[in-house]
C-alpha cells in the first residue's frame, strides 16, 4: 500500500512539475526484519542486503557514480531520513534537521537555531499528513519559506 | 585523381590508427614507453618489489606454508596465479600499466592504471615512474575530487541495548570532507565490508555465514543512510573514531578502495569478517601499522577498536551518535511519575488527557517520548504507526522550543573489559551425607574465548546481561591426583531485558554445557526482569527453567521457578544469586542454589568468589582470579 502510494506520489508530482522528481531512494530501503533475522544479524556482523552497492555503482535519480549530486543533497536527505526529521521538527531541535538547516545553507549555530524554530512552527505546512512524500516536504519547505531562513544574511 | 584518392585513404588510415590509439594515448612513441617499461621491470625485479609490505598488503595477501594466499580472488588479480604470487602479479600489473592492449581496458572498463590507482601510486613512487608514462584518469580525478576526502574515522556500531547476541559490534570506515565539517557530517560517506547475503534465506544465512558460503565486498553509502539501519532499526550506538592519518595516506587509501570495488572474498563470520578487514585496510595505509596480526582466532569487532586505540596516536577523539532506542531510554529515564502515566495515555489516546494538569514543558517531554516509543514499535513490529507518530508529532510541534537537549554521559565501549580471559582458581567440593562430611580440594584453570560475564562491569555491554561463548574448565583435584576438563561451555546467554510501565520485554536465558565424563547439561528459560533504585543498579529476574543433564549414564530431565537476583552496590562490585527449585521426574526435587562476586580491581583483572551446590548435599566453593585479554 505505502509503496503504490509512494509510487503514485512520484508519478503525480513528476507529471505536475519539472522540478524535483525525487531520488527513488529513501527510507524505504530499510524493511523491518523478523526477530529471528535480526537475531542472525547481530550475531553474525553481517549486513543485511539492502545495501551491497559497489563503491561506485550506486546510481538513482540523485547520484551518479555513487555519489549524490551537489543539486540533489537535500531531497537525497529528506528521502532517507524523513521520518527523524518530522519527529526532530516536532521537538524543534535535532542532529537531522540541524543538518537540514546546514544543507540549507545556515551557518552559525544561533542560524540554526532560528530554522529548527521556524520549522517547528511551519510543521503542519511542511508536513500536512503522515503521507506526505519526501517531495511534497522539500517543497513545501520552499514555499514556507522555511528554506530561506539563513539566505542572504 | 589517382593521387587524390590515395591521399583520401592514407587519411582514412591515419584518422582510423589515431582514433584506436586516443582512448589513452600517451603522447609520445609506442618504442619509448616500451623502453621505458622494460627499464621498470628490471628495476623492479632488481629490487624485489614484490617482498615489500605495502605491496603484499595492497593484494591482501597472507603468508601461508607455502608462499603467500589472498582471501580476494577474481578480478582483484590480473595475473592468473596473482592470488598467490604478489612476483607475479607485480610483473603483470607492470606489463598490463604500459600496454595498449584492449583485453584489460575492456574486462576494467578502463585503463589497468586508471583501475589500480593505488598500485600505480606506491609504484610510481618506488620506481619514479616518468610523469609521461601516466594516463590523466580524468574520470577517476573527478570522483576523488568530489568526494574530497581529507580524513577517516572509525565506526564502531554498538551493541542493541536489549539484545547480549550483538555484543559483538560491527565496524566499518567513514571518509571525511572537510567542506562537511560543520554540522553537515551526516552528507559525508561510509565504507562497510559485509557479506553479500539475502537475509531472507533464514536459517541457512547464518549456515552459510558460518561456513564462508557468502561473498564479502566493499560498498559505499551515504554515512547517514549508512548509520541509520544501526541507530533506528536495531537500536545501536554509534561511535566514531578519528584516525590520524595524513592527507597523503587517506588519498591512498580511497585509492586503494576503488581498486577493492571488484573483489570479493569469502565471508566468515567470526573470522574473516567485517572488522578483521577493516583493520587489513587500515594496514594497507601505512606499512608500520600492524593491527591484525593480533587477532590469532576470532575477531571481534570492539577487540578491533580496542587494537586501534592501543596503537599510539591513531586515535585522538572519540564522538557518540546516540540510537533511537538510547534516545527513547533517556527520555523515558527523565520522565516523573506522572508524566510516565500520562506516557501510558498518550500512547492510547494520542493526546494527553488535561487530568494530568502538566505544565507545558512536562507535556512536550512526554510527547517526545511518545513519538520516539512508537517509533520502535514500528520497527520492531513492522506495522505501520504513521499516523500515531504523526498526530503526537502534530500535537508535540505546537508547545514550541521549550525542551532541551540533555548531555548524556555514557562510557565509551572501547574502555570495557577484553572479551576473552584467562581464570586461575582454587577451590572445594563438600560432600555432606547424613552420617559424614568429606571434602575434596581443587585448583581450576578456566579459559573463556568471549565474552562478558553477569557480574563483570558492564558498560560497553548490553547492561545486566551475560554472553559466555566457547569456554573450558580444567580442575586439578589434589587428593585423586587427578586434572580433567570439568566443564566445556559452548554457550551460556542470560538476556535479562527489564519491563518498565510501557514495555512488556522477555527475559530469557540458555546454556549448552558438556560436563566432566562427556556429560551433557542443556537449560533454557524464559521469564521477565525488573529494576530497582538500589546501589548503582539491581535487578531481579523470574524465569521458569528447564533442565535436562546427564550423570552416571542416567538422563534426568527437570522443570522448576527460578529467581535471579543482581545487584552493583557500587561501579567495581556486581553481585547475583540465584535460587531455582527443579522437579524432577520419578526423582527427589532439587533446590539449586549458585551465586557469585565480582570485584574488579582494576581494568580487565577481577576476582571472582563463587559457590553453588550442584546436587542436593553436595556445595562447590571457589576462589578465583580473572585476567581479560584480547585473544
Amino acid at each position: 500500500m505505502k509503496l503504490v502510494l509512494v509510487t503514485l506520489s512520484l508519478l503525480v508530482s513528476s507529471l505536475a512539475m519539472a522540478n524535483d522528481a525525487g531520488c527513488g531512494i529513501g527510507g524505504m530501503l530499510i524493511k523491518s526484519n523478523t526477530k529471528l533475522m535480526q537475531l542472525f544479524a547481530v550475531t553474525t556482523n553481517a549486513s543485511f542486503g539492502s545495501q551491497t552497492f559497489g563503491i561506485t555503482f550506486g546510481t538513482s535519480g540523485c547520484s551518479a557514480s555513487g555519489l549524490v549530486k551537489n543539486d540533489k543533497q537535500i531531497q537525497y536527505f529528506v528521502e532517507v531520513n524523513q521520518e527523524e526529521l518530522t519527529r526532530e521538527m516536532a521537538q524543534g531541535r535535532g542532529e537531522k534537521l540541524s543538518t537540514l538547516a546546514a544543507l540549507n545553507g545556515c551557518a552559525s549555530d544561533s542560524q540554526i537555531n532560528t530554522f529548527n524554530a521556524q520549522a517547528q512552527t511551519a510543521f503542519k505546512t511542511i508536513v500536512p499528513s503522515s503521507k506526505t512524500t519526501a517531495v511534497d516536504f522539500v517543497n513545501n519547505m520552499k514555499s514556507a519559506s522555511v528554506a530561506d531562513a539563513c539566505k542572504g544574511s | 585523381m589517382h593521387a587524390k584518392v590515395h591521399n583520401l585513404v592514407l587519411l582514412f588510415i591515419f584518422t582510423l590508427s589515431f582514433q584506436l590509439k586516443t582512448p589513452h594515448a600517451w603522447g609520445f612513441s609506442f618504442s619509448t614507453l616500451q623502453n621505458h617499461k622494460n627499464t621498470y621491470i628490471l628495476k623492479a625485479k632488481t629490487e624485489k618489489l614484490w617482498e615489500q609490505t605495502t605491496w603484499v598488503r595492497l593484494g591482501h595477501y597472507e603468508k601461508t606454508l607455502f608462499g603467500y594466499q589472498s582471501s580476494f580472488k577474481g578480478p582483484l588479480f590480473m595475473d592468473a596465479d596473482g592470488d598467490s604470487s604478489p612476483e607475479k602479479e607485480l610483473l603483470k600489473t607492470l606489463e598490463a600499466f604500459f600496454s595498449e592492449s584492449k583485453d584489460l581496458t575492456m574486462r576494467y572498463k578502463r585503463h589497468p592504471q586508471c583501475q589500480f590507482l593505488a598500485r600505480r601510486t606506491w609504484l610510481t613512487k618506488r620506481l619514479n615512474i616518468a610523469k609521461e608514462d601516466l594516463l590523466p584518469c580524468e574520470e577517476r580525478q573527478a570522483w576523488k575530487a568530489q568526494l574530497n576526502t581529507q580524513s577517516i574515522s572509525l565506526i564502531f556500531a554498538a551493541s542493541d541495548l536489549g539484545n547480549p547476541s550483538s555484543s559483538y559490534g560491527h565496524t566499518f570506515l567513514k571518509l571525511i570532507n572537510p567542506e562537511n565539517a560543520k554540522n553537515k557530517d551526516l552528507i559525508d560517506y561510509g565504507i562497510n565490508y559485509a557479506a553479500d547475503a539475502n537475509s531472507s534465506e533464514g536459517i541457512l544465512y547464518a549456515v552459510k555465514g558460518l561456513f564462508g558460503m557468502y561473498d564479502g565486498r566493499f560498498t559505499m553509502l551515504p554515512y547517514h543512510q549508512k548509520i541509520r539501519e544501526y541507530i533506528n532499526l536495531e537500536g545501536r550506538d554509534i561511535w566514531e573514531y578519528p584516525l590520524n592519518f595524513s592527507s597523503a595516506e587517506v588519498d591512498f587509501l580511497v585509492e586503494h578502495l576503488l581498486e577493492m570495488e571488484i573483489a570479493k572474498a569469502p565471508y566468515w563470520f567470526f573470522t574473516d569478517n567485517c572488522s578483521y578487514h577493516i583493520l587489513k585496510t587500515l594496514e594497507v595505509i601505512r606499512p608500520e601499522l600492524d593491527l591484525s596480526s593480533r587477532f590469532t582466532k576470532f575477531v571481534i569487532p570492539i577487540d578491533t577498536v580496542k587494537v586501534v586505540m592501543r596503537e599510539s596516536n591513531l586515535v585522538n577523539a572519540r564522538i557518540f551518535k546516540k540510537s533511537l532506542k538510547t534516545d527513547y531510554l533517556e527520555s523515558y529515564s527523565r520522565l516523573g511519575f506522572l508524566q510516565k502515566k500520562a506516557l501510558e495515555d498518550a500512547v492510547e489516546k494520542l493526546v494527553i488527557p488535561s487530568t494530568y494538569e502538566l505544565s507545558k514543558k512536562e507535556e512536550a517531554e512526554v510527547y517526545e517520548a511518545g513519538m520516539k516509543y512508537m517509533a520502535i514499535q514500528a520497527y520492531r513490529t513492522g506495522k505501520d504507526f504513521d499516523d500515531q507518530v504523526y498526530k503526537l508529532s502534530s500535537e508535540r510541534a505546537v508547545l514550541g522550543q521549550i525542551t532541551d537537549e540533555q548531555k548524556f554521559n555514557i562510557q565509551p565501549p572501547d574502555e570495557s573489559h577484553d572479551s576473552s580471559a584467562i581464570y586461575l582458581g582454587s577451590g572445594q567440593i563438600t560432600k555432606s551425607d547424613k552420617n559424614n562430611l568429606s571434602s575434596s580440594k581443587y585448583y581450576s584453570l578456566k579459559f573463556r574465548a568471549a565474552f562478558h560475564d553477569l557480574e563483570q562491569p558492564d558498560f560497553g555491554t548490553v547492561h545486566m546481561s551475560q554472553t559466555e561463548m566457547a569456554s573450558f574448565d580444567f580442575r586439578y583435584f589434589t587428593d585423586i591426583k587427578k586434572l580433567s576438563l570439568y566443564r566445556f561451555t559452548v554457550l551460556d546467554l542470560i538476556n535479562a531485558n527489564p519491563i518498565t510501565q510501557i514495555d512488556k520485554n522477555l527475559s530469557w536465558k540458555i546454556k549448552a554445557a558438556i560436563l566432566d565424563q562427556w556429560n551433557p547439561e542443556i537449560e533454557g528459560g524464559g521469564g521477565m526482569s525488573f529494576d530497582f533504585n538500589v546501589g548503582e543498579s539491581a535487578r531481579v529476574s523470574y524465569f521458569i527453567t528447564a533442565r535436562t543433564w546427564q550423570s552416571d549414564t542416567v538422563m534426568h530431565s527437570a522443570v522448576g521457578p527460578e529467581v535471579l537476583f543482581m545487584i552493583r552496590p557500587m561501579q567495581d562490585i556486581g553481585f547475583s544469586t540465584s535460587l531455582t527449585y527443579f522437579g524432577v521426574l520419578k526423582d527427589e526435587p532439587f533446590l539449586r542454589f549458585k551465586s557469585k562476586l565480582n570485584w574488579n580491581v582494576a581494568p580487565n583483572y577481577d576476582l571472582q568468589v563463587e559457590a553453588e551446590n550442584l546436587v542436593t548435599g553436595q556445595t562447590d566453593f571457589q576462589m578465583r582470579a580473572v585476567k581479560n585479554f584480547i585473544f
